[in-house]
């Protein structure tokens, strides 16, 4: 590399800034200039809703000054940003585990730098869809461990209930503090070809991801301090203060100072970073079951100095491995115990047990109908498009058409176990189609979703990647939703899975007005 | 009224005894990983010095050192025989030897990562560092001379770990048990580093004696103040009074073993002059015996008899400590009785 290069990268900052301040940024205007390659120079905006330009390739009007940012940034000053913020996660060892995996097992959960930016105008409705969504859920685990309400109305026959994976029925009439079963959820958004909001799933049980929302921003505002300035970007940093709320309004006596903790299985969690990192941003404990001892139906945690009682836990710890007197007998992680004691009153345990029925995609195709049973109101985010395979009429539908849906088993997160028919060989589709007759009631299908796609560096330029959303929204006096979310973004060209353990990476998400 | 409480002292944190026992792990797997990078440097001094001149088969060599280290089971289940190689690979990068300084190492690092919200940023930052650094480079074989350059930077890599406790830590309950953890193990590894040349494989003639000294002293960074203090050429006397009577050099044994009990008696609020659990008792027992002791008895008795003493009874130390505060039985994988 000579000073000859440098003299011309210089020029060439100098002639896009002043280039992109006089037009309004169509993507393919900088293609007529060969020797100064702009960013978006070719860049394909594809049959896909783009977030960051319109059809006709200009830019959206939000993302301007994004793009006047980028046009003043050199690529080699943007890959030396992009190289030391994968040198620092790794340092800090901000990774996830992925399973099956030896010796290697941390790998860092890589980040895009190119914020997605939404406009609040935009972002207001989808806010009151998830509190919409969040409230009858909740009425909706209260109601399956009651009356049954819902099921006697037959809005929702009770076999799909009963034959959730994570349907409970051990905790049937126990009652909870507040009523409040979600304390934290997660619910997956994708925008489609006009740019509509849709739910793809919703995670009742215990979301992973937040830490990555709160370390992308914190990460972003090193990188590019002066792109901040520029922006009004709602703020995320109130994360672990509202959900440390949320802890407390269930813990058992309102007096005093309740003594919060997180439970993890353990260090060789893959959301083990996560789990310390909540904790420590609430300034609780993290302990792990073997901490933790039950005692005339109070749970204490063992310190050096002796026992000391817990009101509040927050546990990362599935159902069936939380107590093996009630669950898994088999569990090494759990504590015996523990369950008795909560429904004695005595410990507030978020999220709640048995919230797993609303993670099942077969229940979570009647969730707009529960909205209208339980709110009396219209649902203001809308489901996508789902087949049942427990219903005959869809069944023979999705037999047939196999190979142009997205095969899902109801069950399973992670993006594990799903047939994409398109892309699906015949041998894979037969063995599918054969899944799916054995155990109708286990499986759905959605058509395949045109997700929208957002600029991400790959390798050198910038390419549209699929992308989705998961905001996270805590139920405590009140329902909060965070500004924006964790935006997943699938790296490989053309995948549309998003999922950390598939070669997803994340995005900075910024809600602006 | 007397019923005004005033805080005196240190506030009694609440700490998890998992993490207590996690912290206290911490900082002997870091000390563990310093003191293995001596012994070998020592070793390999020796060698160059006199074991290949005088023409003594390796096993001879390595063996008393591992069995002073209680590894020489494991090293013989892994190895199909001693070679100068396969000792220091064993002892350095061997992944299945949890004491090797990768082992040593690879569970510090884990202890820390069980624990990272409990200790700075910075900290867990230096220690994973020194865990990549070693990841990379354990995965080639590496020649004798940079053998010596890795050391060199490991243990630079822990001189600053342990500045940044100094710098970061609060001097509050988890500091002590770093701090306990720390000097447990320096008194007794300065013990087994004195016991292989107490018990070392062959006769040495005096200059070679001299020479071994010599390594000792220079792998605990002791030869100038050695000098300073004595003032005369090595003798073996001299050596002993200064790496396990002097009260003021930090590698010595007296001197961890006075850091130790002042750590476990600020985890107990007890003075010094008292004890308020079984572990003070025998720290404080163990102390005022060195601080009477007089060296000749020691010739007299043995050295190697008893610097085995002595390592037993740390270890018997070690025990109560974690009886009284984690709740959990000592696992230490170095004292592992091995099985088939």
């Amino acid at each position: 590399m000579g000073h000859d290069d440098d003299s011309s990268k210089k020029l060439k900052q100098t002639q896009n800034q002043s280039q992109s301040q006089s037009q309004t940024g169509s993507v393919s205007s900088a293609s007529g200039r060969e020797s100064t390659p702009g960013w978006f120079d070719g860049y394909d905006v594809g049959a896909f809703y783009d977030e960051m330009f319109e059809n006709d390739g200009s830019t959206r009007p939000h993302y301007n000054k994004l793009r006047q940012f980028l046009d003043a940034t050199s690529r080699e000053e943007f890959n030396n940003k992009r190289a030391s913020a994968d040198q620092s996660l790794l340092r800090q060892g901000i990774t996830f585990t992925v399973y099956n995996d030896d010796q290697g097992t941390e790998k860092i959960f890589p980040v895009d730098l190119i914020p997605r930016i939404i406009e609040k105008s935009e972002w207001d409705p989808v806010e009151k869809g998830l509190q919409q969504r969040l409230y009858a859920l909740n009425a909706f685990v209260h109601d399956v461990y009651h009356e049954r309400k819902i099921i006697r109305d037959g809005v929702i026959p009770g076999e799909f209930v009963d034959g959730c994976k994570h349907f409970r029925p051990a905790i049937a009439g126990c009652k909870v503090p507040k009523d409040i079963y979600i304390h934290v959820c997660g619910t997956d958004l994708v925008r489609a070809d006009g740019g509509e909001y849709f739910v793809l799933e919703d995670n009742a049980r215990s979301p992973s991801g937040v830490s990555y929302m709160l370390e992308n921003r914190s990460l972003l505002k090193k990188v590019f301090p002066g792109l901040f300035s520029d922006y009004s970007v709602g703020s995320v940093a109130g994360y672990p203060k509202d959900l440390l709320e949320v802890l407390k309004n269930i813990a058992p006596n309102s007096d005093g100072d309740p003594v919060v903790a997180v439970l993890t299985p353990g260090s060789y969690n893959s959301a083990y970073f996560e789990h310390c990192f909540l904790a420590r941003e609430m300034g609780v404990q993290i302990v792990e079951g073997r901490d933790l001892i039950v005692e005339d139906k109070v749970v204490y945690m063992r310190t050096i100095y002796g026992l000391k009682k817990v009101d509040v836990l927050y546990r990362r710890i599935d159902d069936d491995f939380l107590d093996p007197t009630v669950f898994r007998k088999d569990s090494v992680l759990g504590v015996p115990g523990l369950v008795e004691a909560h429904f004695s009153g005595n410990l507030g345990l978020a999220n709640g047990i048995g919230t797993g029925v609303c993670d099942d995609k077969l229940i979570y195709t009647f969730v707009p109908a529960m909205i209208r049973y339980y709110l009396d109101e219209e649902p203001i985010l809308s489901n996508v498009e789902t087949f049942l395979a427990s219903d005959p009429v869809q069944l023979k539908y999705i037999l047939e058409q196999t190979d142009k849906l997205v095969i899902k088993p109801v069950n399973e997160s992670g993006g594990y176990g799903i047939v994409i028919g398109p892309r699906a060989t015949r041998k894979e589709l037969d063995e599918c189609r054969e899944r799916v007759k054995a155990d109708p009631r286990n499986y759905i299908a959605q058509p395949p979703l045109a997700l929208s796609r957002h600029p991400t560096w790959c390798d050198g330029s910038l390419e549209g990647r699929h992308i989705d959303l998961r905001p996270y929204i805590l139920y405590g006096k009140s329902i909060k939703v965070s500004r924006g979310g964790l935006t997943r973004v699938a790296l490989k060209k053309g995948s549309l899975i998003v999922n950390s353990s598939q070669g997803g990476g994340s995005k900075d998400t910024w809600v602006v007005s | 009224m007397a019923n005004v409480k005033i805080e005196t002292g240190r506030r009694k944190t609440e700490m998890l005894c998992r993490v207590a026992d996690s912290l206290f792990w911490l900082s002997r797997y870091l000390e563990r990983s310093e003191n293995t990078c001596q012994m070998v440097e020592v070793h390999l001094q020796v060698l160059l010095d006199s074991g290949q001149a005088r023409g003594i088969t390796p096993r001879d060599f390595w063996n008393p050192m591992l069995v002073s280290l209680g590894d020489e089971v494991l090293f013989e289940k892994l190895y199909p025989e001693y070679s100068h190689q396969n000792v220091t690979e064993f002892l350095t990068f061997n992944r299945d030897n949890p004491s090797s300084i990768f082992g040593c190492v690879f569970a510090a690092r884990e202890n820390a990562r069980m624990i990272r919200d409990q200790i700075s940023p910075e900290m867990f930052e230096a220690i994973n560092r020194l865990y990549l650094t070693l990841r990379q480079t354990a995965t080639y074989s590496i020649s004798q001379s940079s053998l010596y350059d890795l050391f060199q930077r490991i243990r630079e890599m822990i001189y600053l770990i342990n500045g940044i406790i100094d710098a970061t830590i609060p001097r509050m309950i988890g500091y002590e048990f770093m701090r306990a953890g720390q000097f447990l193990e320096r008194a007794d590894k300065t013990g087994r580093l004195l016991d292989s040349w107490a018990f070392a494989p062959m006769e040495l003639s005096d200059a070679e004696n001299d020479s071994y000294l010599v390594a000792i002293l220079r792998s605990c960074s002791a030869l100038e103040f050695y000098q300073q203090e004595f003032k005369t050429r090595i003798i073996p006397r001299n050596v002993l009074q200064f790496l396990m009577l002097s009260r003021v050099f930090p590698r010595a044994i007296f001197f961890s073993l006075s850091e130790l009990q002042r750590a476990i008696h600020a985890i107990s609020g007890c003075p010094t002059t008292h004890y308020s659990n079984e572990v003070e008792r025998l720290c404080g027992l163990l102390i005022s015996e060195l601080n009477y002791i007089v060296l000749q008895d020691v010739i007299d008795r043995g050295i190697h008899e008893f610097l085995v003493t002595l390592h037993s009874k740390i270890e018997k130390i070690a025990l109560e400590f974690s009886k009284q505060y984690m709740f959990f039985p000592v696992v230490d994988p170095a004292n592992e009785p091995d099985e088939d």
